[in-house]
């Protein structure tokens, strides 16, 4: 290639400018000059663009905009007929595509108006989030979803929120924010007395004060305790409140909520939260080796392959992910419990449109002796592989569980915990062992979705993991 | 016989990634362009009567896109915008090649993300994932601002150039 008709350092100096949203008026005259003069210039700085924008949507919740409808038809699948449901898939999509524009819409609308800031954040990772998640971004009404790390919100109120993940928090207005899970630490000055979290069991009053939040993920459970000050803890379904002052604690769940408890300044660890908490008794297990087979070629060439996912589909080619772990070292009489975890990730391909709520069995393969690796594994040579059917040849292999993933999900960490898992680890303890992950489910009509897994080369999830928890004393 | 409200939600969704990325070409900034996108899809939906099957839905989709920018600019004070008319129109006019399908871009990104060095990989990941700003990352790495972006920048261009390679094994 020739030289480039522009001076490329400078123009890479003035996108730098750009992305950091920071360009000045001489910067800003000067890209235009460039621009305006030379299309090889603007060709850079779009692919620069193009690409920065794709970053930015590949780590921070993969889709410009959450467009294909999925949980909305997919209840009711079996008795809509095609043409029905794409009259449903239509409205949902307008219901969407309009409610996300009103949303967005700047105006006088109260749900457009910006009130809190993001003031700082360590370590954090969001998943999806209708909200600006960079320090500094404003935000307006709308939900945010922690995944990793920490995060510290200001309402206009005064109010600091400071969220830990994972938790998910939605934002109301200045004086007003409802916790669905995880915790927030609230820390409340005189200005905002009176700011209120709402959570699925109990609406919690601050009347100026320093106090943390924690709602249970799986019950819905909140549990508040007041380190500073004094707080008002309100039952919706009995009307009770409770008031909490310095150093005490109280519960609430949907039944009931329980009395003011003095703390002891113990962390509230031992309260049920969110993920189960791992034991160091846990040992985890990533793949030491993992691959899928049902490439497709076309016209000979590889088409439709992931270095970093593991395909599944079922539909043609029917695509099933091999997974290998080594067992050597581990005792089988001390295995108590055994869990698959595995990263859903989007794989770009299909339409979640054609495949319904999909079932996933888990395989283990009976013998331990039959080799396969990651760079020779086809359909043909695969263990227990039928070529060009969904199944498995039913004698070589034990159904270790299944799970379910719903229309249109394309993110979420998947466990596996099964009697039948436990029973083959240990079986297997001390050996090289292979599981197979297969799609019961099959595509309603073509160019269904393809869903993908994190595989061991994934450069941000992390790799299929087999938790064992073993205990000190054979049992 | 495909029904017309079909191709065109299957084209509308395939084209969202990219016509982000247009989008943020012409405004500069991800929330800018998130909006503009909204707006966009709801003008296309109203027009789905104007839409033929087989015809370039992209370069249809992109035009609307662009006036939806230049309205938003209209409504925004002046000194928010990255560029004068004249290059926003430049850039209206040319039209980006368009031979490689949504999930052909999307896999030549992974592919090449994972073959980035570890501690480029680290970098973006900590830029784009975590969304740490510039000046943090060159304050950890204990290096200029300056240098710190052309660093990114130079990430940017490998990971660019490993696309348009692997974007072209595709087709050959």
């Amino acid at each position: 290639m020739s030289e480039p008709d522009f001076d490329k350092e400078q123009l890479l100096s003035l996108t730098a400018e750009v992305l950091d949203g920071r360009l000045g008026d001489v910067d800003r005259e000067a890209l235009n000059d460039v621009l305006r003069e030379s299309p090889e210039a603007r060709q850079f700085y779009r692919k620069h663009m193009e690409l920065h924008a794709r970053l930015h949507l590949e780590y921070t919740g993969g889709q410009a905009a959450e467009f294909m409808p999925s949980r909305i038809v997919s209840r009711r699948q079996g008795w809509f007929s095609r043409r029905r449901l794409l009259v449903a898939t239509a409205a949902a999509c307008l219901a969407l595509i309009v409610g996300t524009a009103l949303l967005w819409k700047p105006g006088p609308l109260a749900e457009t108006r910006e009130f809190a800031t993001v003031e700082s954040s360590r370590s954090a990772r969001w998943d999806s989030s209708d909200l600006p998640t960079t320090v500094g971004s404003r935000l307006k009404k709308g939900t945010l979803r922690l995944a990793e790390g920490i995060v510290t919100l200001r309402f206009d109120s005064g109010a600091q929120v400071t969220l830990e993940a994972p938790a998910e928090l939605i934002l109301v207005d200045p004086m007003h924010c409802t916790l669905a899970n995880g915790i927030v630490v609230a820390d409340i000055p005189d200005s905002a007395i009176g700011f209120r979290i709402a959570t699925p069991s109990a609406k919690v009053v601050d009347y100026g004060t320093r106090f943390s939040v924690i709602v249970d993920a799986a019950t819905g459970e909140t549990h508040t305790q007041v380190y500073e000050g004094l707080v008002e803890v309100e039952h919706p379904q009995s009307g009770e409140i409770v008031s909490l002052k310095s150093g005490q604690l109280n519960s609430a769940d949907e039944k009931e909520l329980r009395e003011a408890l003095d703390g002891t300044n113990e962390p509230m660890g031992s309260m049920p939260l969110g993920p189960p908490m791992r034991e160091p008794d846990w040992t985890l297990l990533e793949t030491t080796q993992d691959a899928y087979i049902g490439i497709s070629r076309l016209k000979g060439k590889e088409v439709h392959r992931s270095e970093t996912l593991l395909l599944v589909k079922n539909g043609t080619p029917h695509r099933k992910t091999y997974l290998g772990f080594d067992l050597a070292g581990i005792d089988p009489a001390r295995i108590v419990e055994a869990e698959l975890i595995l990263r859903l990730a989007p794989t770009g391909w299909g339409l979640a449109s054609h495949v319904p709520d999909a079932t996933f069995s888990v395989y283990g393969l009976l013998r331990n002796d039959v080799l396969w690796s990651e760079e020779s594994i086809t359909v043909e040579t695969a263990p227990a592989n039928v070529p060009n059917q969904a199944g498995l040849v039913n004698v070589e292999v034990q159904k270790l569980g299944s799970f379910l993933i719903e229309q249109g999900v394309q993110r979420s960490q998947i466990k596996l915990q099964d009697e039948s898992l436990m029973a083959f680890v240990r079986a297997h303890a001390g050996s090289k062992v292979t599981l197979i992950l297969v799609r019961d489910t099959a595509e309603i009509e073509g160019n269904g979705l393809v869903h993908g897994f994190a595989s061991r080369r994934h450069p941000t999830l992390p790799a299929p993991t087999l938790a064992i928890r073993l205990t000190d004393v054979a049992e | 016989m495909t029904d017309p409200s079909e191709e065109f939600l299957y084209l509308l969704t395939d084209w969202q990634n990219r016509l982000f990325g247009y989008l943020f070409t012409l405004l500069g900034n991800p929330h800018d362009a998130r909006d503009v996108l909204q707006e966009t899809n709801l003008v296309l939906w109203r027009k789905i009567d104007e839409f033929e099957p087989s015809t370039d839905f992209g370069a249809w989709a992109r035009k609307c896109a662009y006036f939806q920018a230049l309205a938003f600019l209209r409504d925004r004070k002046r000194d928010r915008h990255v560029f004068s008319d004249d290059v926003l129109a430049l850039f209206a006019e040319e039209t980006p090649s368009t031979a490689h399908d949504e999930s052909e871009l999307l896999l030549a990104l992974r592919d090449c993300l994972g073959q980035l060095p570890e501690r480029q990989r680290q970098l973006i990941s900590r830029r784009y994932r975590d969304e740490i700003p510039v000046r943090q990352l060159a304050a950890d790495h204990g290096k200029k601002e300056s240098a710190m972006k052309m660093m990114l920048m130079r990430i940017r261009e490998a990971l660019h150039t490993c696309i348009e390679s692997k974007l072209q094994e595709m087709t050959s």
